[in-house]
């Protein structure tokens, strides 16, 4: 587990930090960044943004980096680690949480549009889910870990379609995964 | 006076007086010659009118390279336009009949109740290097007036947003900010932000890549006010949708306008929608924004 902050976003793209984080130019460069930093990490780990005393961000600034960072990671096109918000401040949270509940609505084809983020009382979701999604999540979060079997055997599921959720859950960042010995099956673990 | 052309400023009050006189604008045939606005029964100039000033003096200098001069201007609103530093702001297009042998103090960036008209520049670096400082003063302004951290963040993102529209409008813009506060009304707060320029428009804007020539330009505003559009168009910037969100959402009494072309949409906070497709061709794009609270805290709980 390892935790930074924009001020590492911006060393990557080797620019200041600005006092204020606005617009979507902005924001792609940002964005960009964040997916590589993530690609760049296993499967297995969890990678923890601080936005604590985060520079004031715009809402196309928030939109291109969590907005883009979501649709990504729920269209399973952005693979790596995890990702798991920390020291989020109410306000920010409610806007981020408006930017990720709105895109589903004009961007075809996006079901899932969600970052976890760790509030005071444990790992909660911003953004838009299906309810499949969360009720998954939820018992993942409760055992720490769900093979295939696990799932099949408490929700009383087919093979692949617990194959399947766990799976999504991955694919949106909000498990990771590490292979299962003795098998060619996964092991998912929580994010914490 | 002169065979100038000559506008008469009767009532600066609320947008409908600036529909006037753009309405007597466009109706001239411009010739080689100053603009004169005559402000003899110009009272008082409210702060979603001042703009308008300057909209006409720079549509009057590109039209025909003369300058836009008041005349008959009450002491008191002279006095006012001086401490905007309006004429500094906008150079020779926009001049007073008699300049002041007195340079007035400007008004103060903070204590007083306003941000004084800015200049947002067109150019993407220098929009957001100068849009920082109104962004400073728009934060130190309202943390003074209303101490009220929410109302705070709103007013920073939709002053944030409407300025980069500028960057995409291939022309510059202005804005400005006022505070009112009127004692013996129920809901005595009000702010007002207008933002001005006279670019391609919402239509110019959209017709880069969505058919247009069947809309109007009421629909125009409507069409770049859909997320869908602002957030997959080049007018990405725009963040329309979301100035309408922050703005109007749980908003006690807000009203939201925005002007292009001959068109304008205003939307208010219960939910009604007034559309206009009448009016006198104007290019870019102007907005208005008012909220109105009846004490800080309700001025400041927009958004839920």
């Amino acid at each position: 587990m390892s935790t930074f902050s924009l001020q590492d976003v911006a060393d990557r793209i080797s620019e200041p930090l600005p006092k204020r984080l606005r617009g979507r130019e902005l924001g792609l460069r940002y964005s960009t960044a964040l997916q590589s930093y993530v690609r760049e990490h296993v499967t297995t780990d969890l990678l923890r943004l601080d936005l604590h005393d985060a520079p004031m961000m715009d809402v196309s600034f928030m939109d291109e980096v969590f907005g883009g960072f979501a649709e990504a990671r729920g269209r399973g096109e952005l693979p790596g680690a995890a990702l798991l918000l920390i020291q989020l401040s109410d306000y920010d949270r409610d806007d981020i949480e408006r930017v990720l509940s709105g895109r589903p609505g004009y961007v075809i084809g996006l079901r899932n549009c969600v970052l976890p983020y760790l509030s005071e009382t444990g790992i909660g979701l911003l953004g838009k889910t299906e309810d499949y999604v969360a009720q998954t999540f939820a018992l993942l979060q409760k055992f720490g870990t769900l093979t295939t079997a696990d799932l099949m055997d408490r929700l009383n599921l087919a093979n692949n379609t617990a194959s399947t959720r766990l799976k999504v859950l991955y694919d949106l960042g909000l498990a990771r995964r590490q292979g299962q010995s003795g098998s060619r099956g996964y092991v998912y673990l929580a994010l914490t | 006076m002169s065979l100038e052309p000559v506008l008469q400023v009767k009532s600066l009050q609320s947008y409908h007086d600036a529909e006037q006189l753009y309405t007597q604008l466009v109706s001239m045939k411009p010739v080689n010659a100053s603009l004169s606005l005559d402000c003899q029964q110009l009272k008082f100039l409210h702060a979603s009118c001042t703009l308008s000033l300057l909209t006409i003096s720079r549509l009057w200098f590109r039209w025909t390279g003369q300058p836009t001069i008041l005349h008959n201007v009450a002491p008191d609103i002279d006095e006012h336009l001086h401490r905007l530093r309006l004429f500094e702001l906008i150079g020779e297009t926009l001049q007073p009949f008699q300049s002041r042998d007195k340079v007035l103090d400007p008004y103060g960036p903070i204590n007083d109740k306003r941000i004084v008209p800015q200049f947002i520049p067109g150019h993407h670096l220098s929009n957001d290097l100068i849009v920082g400082s109104v962004l400073d003063a728009v934060g130190d302004s309202i943390r003074h007036w209303f101490n009220d951290e929410h109302l705070y963040r709103n007013v920073w993102r939709i002053v944030s947003e409407l300025s980069e529209n500028v960057s995409h409008s291939q022309d510059y813009g202005y804005i400005t900010l006022q505070h009112y506060h009127y004692r013996s009304q129920r809901d005595p707060h009000e702010v007002v932000i207008a933002i001005s320029d006279l670019g391609r428009g919402m239509r110019g804007s959209l017709s880069t890549r969505y058919p247009t020539d069947d809309l109007s330009d009421s629909d125009c505003i409507l069409m770049a006010l859909d997320p869908g559009i602002t957030h997959t168009s080049q007018v990405r910037g725009a963040g329309l949708n979301e100035v309408r969100r922050m703005a109007l959402a749980g908003a006690k009494d807000a009203e939201l306008r925005i002007r292009s072309g001959k068109g304008s949409v205003a939307l208010r906070a219960d939910g009604t929608k007034h559309i206009e497709d009448d009016l006198a061709h104007i290019p870019g794009v102007q907005i208005n924004l008012k909220l109105r609270g009846g004490t800080r805290q309700d001025l400041g709980r927009w958004v839920q």
